[in-house]
């Protein structure tokens, strides 16, 4: 299970390579992207996973299955020198992922308290994922 | 581990329904290890300024209110995970910085 970052500020949604590795997958076996990532720290090289499957738990025992063609992946161990960076690199929602899906962010500063409505074209509700902003570690 | 989805079904973004089949485990128990993850994940924000000084700058695990492993090196940290008998994928792994930063994505 991983932590994703919602990030409105991203076009596309990104897996670092950090995360990759602790869902099991390797960085061998992935193609590469046709162009880099653009961040604040500047470009980064990128890979492309095929076949991701992002499941959601909502509140009151809701859940919500997505399926998406490709993920990208920060390929930035080679900056380190061949090892990864000793700092966590957050995997990040971006807006394609939400806009494609019609997900409603709402995010209340007030409470600290942020969540995703997903929309349920099959049972007409929609389905809350609740979790509190928490602080930078 | 989920079954490939066939292309057909790629075309189609919206959320489909858990399968239980697919992933090999009851909502039930998808849903009880989301809620373990949260709460390995609160845990570990309730006593990060702690975490602080006993781990800093390095990665650990956190699984039911305690610290079960620690490593300055994340892909030890990955390896010993997935050796580790009995794990039920809702340990939350974070890296504990010895100073509080700023996120900015």
């Amino acid at each position: 299970m991983l932590d994703l970052v919602v990030d409105t500020g991203a076009d596309d949604t990104v897996l670092s390579l950090q995360d990759l590795k602790r869902i099991g997958a390797t960085r061998d076996r992935l193609g590469r992207a046709r162009s880099p990532l653009f961040g604040v720290g500047g470009p980064v090289e990128a890979l492309v996973m095929r076949w991701a499957v992002l499941v959601f738990r909502g509140t009151e025992s809701q859940d919500a299955v997505f399926d998406l063609d490709s993920v990208l992946v920060m390929d930035d161990e080679g900056r380190m020198g061949g090892s990864g960076p000793p700092y966590r690199v957050p995997s990040l929602i971006g807006r394609r992922f939400m806009e494609d899906r019609d997900i409603v962010l709402h995010w209340d500063f007030a409470t600290k308290l942020a969540y995703l409505e997903v929309p349920r074209p099959d049972s007409g509700q929609s389905l809350n994922t609740r979790r509190p902003i928490t602080s930078s570690p | 581990m989920p079954r490939k989805t066939s292309r057909r079904n790629m075309k189609n973004y919206g959320a489909r329904p858990f399968d239980e089949k697919e992933w090999g485990m009851t909502r039930e128990q998808l849903h009880e290890k989301h809620r373990l993850y949260g709460e390995n994940g609160d845990w570990f924000y309730r006593n990060v300024e702690r975490l602080r000084k006993k781990y800093p700058d390095q990665w650990i695990v956190v699984e039911g209110g305690k610290v079960i492993m620690a490593d300055s090196d994340h892909d030890q940290i990955v390896k010993k995970l997935m050796v580790r008998p009995g794990g039920n994928g809702s340990a939350y792994v974070q890296f504990v910085s010895r100073i509080k930063y700023n996120l900015i994505v």
